[in-house]
């Protein structure tokens, strides 16, 4: 075989967009790429390099010879239909927060726990793109100096929301421009011009289920459990990009130049850090690149031990479609296919 | 005064298999429209089925749906009734709830003369810091209220605007000649909704925005921005499924419809009942010729 079957589940959406526009980037080994959405988008037409392929609904026997189901439509439809993908047979890649903290599912992130893979039982979960971005900058410093503490304050981009978002932002950015009044939509407040710490449900601990993910997935990702974290995510009216300002307290002092050091050798790390010509990371920038980019690297001045630094990724490349593929990638290179244990 | 929008829906009331209104299914029919197309939602109108819901019941959705929206959209309240006084202690209610404007409809049954109505509309406004949209619908009401009252009515502070379903649009016209710029016509009718705009008017209280919302608010924005031809192509486009929301009282054919794209909204209250084999087919087949914008 000189490829693999790929099917993309939520094809129309952001992230389904993303992932045609990086296996392709990638020359990711696919031979045939199979598009479901929903009935809605179903009958569309889509450009896959040189190739028109048309949008199907998904349905129980869309999975058929598939070998990899690559998806990203949210997690009602995950949690119905990737069961079923790896019945057939495929590895789903799932984008959504539906598996994700089941123990029975890897939740990778490559650059941190690529062997987690391995176990996988036909499903393998693709974290939430603020946790992704993070774990990449930390886990190489937590390797030389175990962390005990992580306080972070992310400032995360519409597009993450999805395209209604995006349609969003534009539409009230011009409307305010205009001198008009603006009723939200998509958003609980308006978001031109605006900024709203509230991402995902609020539960009843006063934290939102997104400030959890950030939680609960980084221990998983991390496999270290003892690291108290706590997150406020907050939306910001940018189009793409999410960044974060973290602060981090190490079992002993790790100081600036250290860290650099190691997180310049560090595997899907770029460091823009040049004070004196403005020079740090910033979500315009990021937008349309691969890399998780860090700057403003410093003492936290607060703490012995502490160290602060800001974070910025593309959230529909590293944060999501990006991800996803790499794992696949991964996947393949070690030969990990099959679920450990059983057949295909 | 907060902008209410020019897409409002005339929400259904979703109803479990017991007949019992089910408030989480309100809850997500209240966002999902906000999410396709509409501005915002009149929750406990006549398309709520208003004669058959309890005043509790009508509270409670007026709750229930605001924590839902969050600040997303606007939410208005059908307070109306044809009993003066009920309609004051409802209006009351639903401020003290938070909504953002209530729809009070023209006294149906026992036919107040022109003075009653303004009598009416203006007692219930000055009890009320709430803006208050008025309603005619003389098919439903008999009572049909005229330009000149409702020109008299717009006086009153608080009276922001009007939902004029009479279909008349040289009456329609009057009013928006004879009241202030910043008062705020919105069509009654689907069908109406484009030659209303086109000689003033300000958006619509829609029905058909349950199923094409999107759709509908690109025919605004269209005509908004001066593109009138591309509107109105819209509105023809739209014009059959308009109509065939109304081959029998409205809700029945909405509900159906709704319950049929997949979004489950339950039966109607007796005395409305299910449309019979030959009507469901109709909406059945019409509902093939559309994109379907409500997200389910």
């Amino acid at each position: 075989m000189n490829g693999y079957s790929v099917a993309i589940v939520g094809a129309t959406g952001l992230v389904g967009q993303e992932f045609i526009k990086v296996l392709l980037q990638r020359n990711f080994p696919m031979n045939l790429v199979h598009l479901f959405a929903s009935d809605r988008s179903a009958g569309r037409k889509l450009m896959v390099g040189q190739q028109e392929i048309e949008v199907k609904e998904t349905s129980p026997d869309s999975f058929e010879g598939i070998d990899i189901a690559l998806f990203s439509a949210g997690s009602e439809v995950s949690r119905h239909f990737s069961p079923i993908a790896a019945r057939a047979g495929a590895v789903v890649i799932d984008n959504s927060a539906a598996f994700r903290m089941e123990p029975w599912v890897p939740l990778v992130v490559p650059e941190v726990n690529p062997e987690d893979i391995k176990w996988h039982k036909g499903i393998i979960a693709n974290p939430n793109c603020s946790t992704i971005q993070m774990v990449v900058a930390l886990y190489p410093l937590h390797k030389v100096n175990p962390i005990k503490r992580i306080v972070v304050s992310t400032y995360q981009s519409v597009s993450g929301t999805g395209s209604a978002a995006v349609e969003e932002l534009t539409v009230q950015t011009r409307q305010v421009l205009e001198g008009q009044t603006t009723i939200p939509h998509v958003y609980p407040h308006q978001i031109a011009f605006n900024v709203l710490p509230e991402i995902d449900v609020f539960l009843d601990d006063g934290y939102t289920k997104e400030e959890w993910k950030m939680v609960e997935e980084t221990k998983k990702i991390m496999h270290a459990d003892d690291i108290a974290i706590s997150a406020t995510c907050v939306r910001v009216p940018v189009f793409t990009g999410h960044s974060e300002a973290i602060h981090v307290e190490f079992s002993s002092p790790m100081f600036p130049d250290e860290a650099e050091r190691i997180l310049a050798q560090a595997p899907g790390v770029k460091i823009l850090d040049d004070t004196s010509i403005s020079l740090y990371p910033h979500p315009w920038a990021a937008a349309g690149t691969d890399e998780v980019f860090v700057g403003r690297i410093r003492r936290d001045v607060s703490h012995p031990n502490g160290l602060v630094m800001w974070v910025v990724a593309d959230n529909l490349r590293k944060g999501a479609a990006l991800n996803a593929v790499q794992i696949a990638e991964e996947m393949i290179k070690r030969d990990w296919l099959n679920p450990e244990g059983g057949k295909k | 005064m907060k902008e209410l929008g020019r897409l409002l829906t005339a929400m259904v009331t979703p109803f479990d298999e017991e007949g019992k209104v089910d408030y989480e299914q309100a809850k997500k029919l209240a966002l999902a429209l906000v999410n396709s197309g509409s501005d915002g939602v009149v929750v406990a109108g006549t398309t709520g089925e208003s004669p058959t819901l309890t005043r509790e019941e009508e509270y409670r959705l007026f709750r229930e749906i605001k924590a839902a929206l969050g600040g997303r959209g606007t939410l208005i309240a059908g307070t109306g009734s044809n009993n003066t006084a009920e309609a004051v202690e409802a209006t009351k209610e639903a401020e003290r709830i938070g909504v953002d404007a209530c729809l009070l409809v023209v006294p149906y049954y026992n036919k107040p003369p022109q003075e009653g109505l303004y009598q009416h509309f203006r007692t219930i406004a000055e009890s009320t810091s709430l803006p208050c949209i008025l309603y005619n619908v003389p098919s439903r009401t008999v009572v049909n209220m005229s330009a000149e009252t409702v020109i008299r009515l717009s006086q009153v502070d608080n009276i922001i605007g009007v939902k004029e379903a009479s279909g008349n649009l040289e009456q329609i016209a009057r009013i928006i000649n004879g009241t202030g710029d910043d008062f705020i016509v919105w069509s009654g009718n689907d069908g109406d909704t484009f030659p209303i705009m086109a000689i003033g008017g300000y958006g619509i209280i829609s029905v058909a925005s349950h199923l094409v919302g999107k759709q509908i608010k690109q025919m605004i924005d269209s005509f908004v921005a001066g593109r009138v031809k591309q509107a109105a192509e819209i509105h023809h486009h739209l014009l059959k499924l308009f109509d065939v929301l109304f081959v029998v009282a409205n809700p029945i054919p909405v509900k159906y419809a709704v319950n049929q794209v997949g979004f489950r909204v339950g039966k109607p209250r007796l005395p409305l009942v299910e449309p019979d084999e030959k009507t469901a087919t109709l909406i059945k087949d019409t509902l093939k010729n559309y994109q379907i914008d409500l997200p389910v």
